[in-house]
């Protein structure tokens, strides 16, 4: 309950204020990377390093990855055809061996049709949910916003003290 | 006014690292059941069958891990386990593990049980390999070992009652009938393209003129036109005799197949007495059927393992260095599919380099078991070798238990060998299907061979058991299971030898021999052998009525159709000829006038 309290607290302040568009933009393109590719995955540990180091909004990153997370699901057999598709190319077959049998590139899990077609997917997608998340963090601060601040759940929430704990990771 | 934001977020650092930290330790926590749950489960996909594993144990320092309390459960038989180890110790070169490939340098072994019963019977792996090889080895038995004693149908014959549809002979008949219809019509047309009525009309015409022509008022044109008109008959006459003796020869071609297809009629009529003879329950007691359909599916259950082993070798250690896809590990998400890209001069995936066990056991017993393994990889074109495993079982000095298996699949053609011996132990009791009688072959020794090369295999197994006994359902009142027992209370010992060679798709040849096959035959024969032929002789009159409207016609038809056809030809011949011989007969008398001035 805590744990969830914290997470609706820290992502209502991500739409409202916490950063500007980009940050949370940037954050939820990140986040989408967690929930388009499988999470136990060693490149995600790379995409959580970018998320807590990168000036980007964390809760924005949560967003993309609750967001994407079902549509991960769902894509599942783009993905596996996609990666499929391009571990059977022969002029790639090449790269593929080397990545294979170099030490740490073959931990990636890339030659898993999966794993690969779900990264190549989210890579091509990135800047359409950049930009897209992007106008849309504008365009709810702009409208809906101000109403939602306004009312009176927004306040119960925002004043609990569980919101202080938050700001550790807040975007500068 | 620009954003002067950082790009980073240095105060996340210590955050990140007690993040990393909070892995390490779920890791120091879990990694050891995680695995235990891993392999347990990857085993028992790889080898179709239960495999339990009672905890495992990383030594990361050492770059280690001990396995224990593994139990593997027979494929074929859910109440034992095939084999059970105490402990398990691996010894991995940690090199690899950075290109996520397992190279175990050294494995050894302690206390090693086999063929313990379960304490629970092992759940079957559906879809599995001992499941498939199971189905296969089904099929085989329903093509090769067919009951042996249908003779309760001998005392008390069915009615037979049969219809055109079921009998070969029938679909044979009318398959020549019409190709007796197709030839009469080829061969009609076939000379009439000849045109051979209008050219003996116009020969015979010619002959005339030229008998009635008069050299005098024709004059020498006259007469040499007439003279190259009857050369030209004379050479159209001669080039369709030519033209009818190829006809005649492609006929005869036909004819041929007619001839062919009346006895492929006898031939399906003899098939069909045997299948009516089987519907009336018949037993067949040729000496390879009754060794067959005694021992025949003891024989292939040995056999299934080796099929089994053979099966499992060319799927997990494929010859060559192509691309090769597995099923992606199982996780939330779907698992895709692993592709593995082996590399000449790496290390392969998988690779187990030697694994060797050595102990001495059992308090009164006082064996000894020697386990090796060499060279057992996923990919065997890269170490170059062949993979060996040998299995020794030694009681008081002597081998009870013997495996040695080679599997070469460093080339292009996967070549495996396998030679397994189970000497001077008490054997599994087999039942003789179709019979009350279960045959207990008490200590002796067993054989199995096999070798496969690419997709074929051959596999032969020997049971030698000097003092087999038998053991009869005293209620059965099958008669025929009295002479079974008559005959099998002679013999002092059970010999069987069986042989198996095919394809893993499906096998071609299938033979079992044993000293029971001939006494048994003589004696069921004699037994059976009154109302055996009653029997075969009511199979045959109801194959006889059915068929015999359609075989008398066919083959009637055929015959005479074949006259036909040789006599159409014939005559021809003979009309061709007599114009031709009187056309140049006529040609000759007038040139002969003309004192050789015009020739032929």
């Amino acid at each position: 309950m805590l744990i969830l309290l914290r997470l609706l607290q820290s992502l209502i302040r991500t739409l409202h204020s916490d950063g500007t568009p980009a940050q949370v933009a940037a954050g939820v393109t990140l986040g989408a990377a967690l929930g388009l590719t499988p999470l136990l995955s060693p490149h995600n540990l790379v995409v959580v390093s970018a998320i807590a180091l990168l000036n980007v909004s964390v809760g924005g990153a949560v967003i993309g990855m609750l967001l994407f997370t079902p549509v991960g699901f769902l894509l599942d057999p783009v993905f596996d055809y996609v990666g499929a598709t391009l571990l059977g190319l022969p002029w790639l077959r090449g790269l593929w061996t080397a990545v294979y049998n170099t030490p740490i590139l073959a931990l990636s899990n890339f030659n898993n049709t999966i794993v690969l077609g779900s990264v190549v997917c989210w890579a091509i997608l990135a800047f359409p949910i950049y930009v897209a998340s992007r106008a849309g963090v504008v365009r709810y601060r702009s409208t809906v916003g101000a109403k939602v601040r306004n009312s009176r759940y927004y306040k119960a929430i925002a004043a609990s003290r569980l919101m202080t704990v938050y700001r550790l990771l807040r975007p500068e | 006014m620009p954003d002067r934001r950082p790009w980073f977020r240095w105060k996340a650092l210590a955050p990140l690292a007690l993040f990393f930290a909070f892995v390490a330790v779920l890791w120091g926590l879990f990694a050891d059941s995680v695995l235990r749950r891993s392999l347990q489960e990857a085993a028992t996909q790889v080898l179709g069958t239960q495999v339990d594993i009672g905890w495992v144990h990383i030594h990361e320092r050492r770059a280690g891990v001990e396995i224990g309390e593994l139990a593997v459960a027979d494929p074929f038989d859910p109440t034992r386990n095939l084999i059970e180890i105490d402990r398990i110790r691996l010894v991995l070169d940690p090199r690899p593990l950075l290109e996520k490939k397992i190279v175990i340098t050294d494995l050894a072994f302690e206390r090693i049980e086999l063929f313990a019963a379960r304490e629970k019977p092992a759940t079957p792996v559906e879809g599995g390999l001992a499941a498939r090889t199971s189905t296969m080895v089904d099929q085989w038995r329903d093509r090769f070992g067919e009951p042996f004693l249908g003779m309760s149908a001998v005392d008390s014959i069915r009615t037979l009652v049969l219809d055109p549809s079921q009998l070969a002979s029938v679909a044979a008949a009318e398959r020549l009938m019409r190709q007796t219809d197709s030839l009469g019509v080829l061969a009609a047309d076939g000379l009439a393209a000849l045109g051979l009525d209008s050219l003996v009309a116009e020969g015979v015409a010619l002959a005339e003129r030229v008998a009635r022509a008069d050299p005098g008022r024709l004059g020498l044109s006259g007469t040499r036109a007439l003279v190259g008109d009857a050369r030209s008959v004379v050479n159209r006459l001669e080039a369709a005799e030519e033209a009818l003796a190829r006809a005649e020869t492609a006929a005869m071609v036909g004819v041929r197949m007619l001839t062919d297809g009346i006895e492929d009629v006898e031939r399906a009529r003899t098939a069909d007495y045997r299948r009516a003879e089987s519907m009336l329950g018949l037993p067949d007691l040729d000496l390879p059927s009754v060794g067959g359909a005694l021992f025949g599916q003891v024989s292939l259950s040995y056999v299934q393992r080796a099929v089994y082993w053979a099966e499992l070798a060319r799927r997990y250690l494929p010859p060559g260095l192509r691309p090769r896809v597995v099923p992606g590990p199982k996780r939330l998400r779907a698992a895709g599919t692993d592709v593995r890209f082996p590399k000449e001069d790496h290390v392969p995936s998988f690779h187990l380099v030697r694994g060797e066990a050595s102990e001495v056991g059992g308090d009164t017993a006082g064996f000894r078991h020697r386990l090796t393994v060499t060279n057992i990889s996923s990919e065997p074109a890269l170490v170059g070798e062949p993979a060996i495993v040998a299995f020794s079982r030694l009681t008081a000095g002597t081998e009870t238990l013997g495996l040695d298996a080679v599997m070469d699949h460093t080339g292009l053609t996967a070549r495996d060998s396998l030679d397994f011996r189970w000497v001077g132990v008490a054997l599994p009791a087999f039942a003789l299907p179709g019979t009350p009688i279960t045959a207990q072959p008490g200590a002796g020794r067993v054989r199995l061979a096999a070798s496969v090369a690419g997709d074929r295999f051959f596999a032969s197994w020997t049971l030698e058991a000097p003092e087999v006994t038998w053991l009869v359902d005293s209620a059965s009142a099958d008669p025929a299971a009295a002479v079974l027992r008559r005959v099998l209370s002679g013999l002092t010992g059970l010999h069987i030898v069986a042989e198996v060679a095919g394809s893993f798709d499906a096998i071609d040849e299938f033979s079992v021999r044993s000293n029971v096959d001939d006494a048994l035959a003589r004696q069921m024969k004699a037994l059976a052998g009154e109302l055996l032929a009653t029997g075969q002789e009511r199979a045959r009159a109801e194959v006889d009525r059915v068929s015999r409207p359609y075989l008398e016609s066919a083959t009637s038809r055929a015959a005479d159709e074949s006259v036909t056809i040789r006599q159409a030809v014939r005559e021809w011949q003979a009309r061709l000829a007599e114009v031709r011989s009187r056309l140049e007969e006529e040609v000759r008398k007038k040139t002969g006038v003309l004192g050789g001035l015009i020739g032929m």
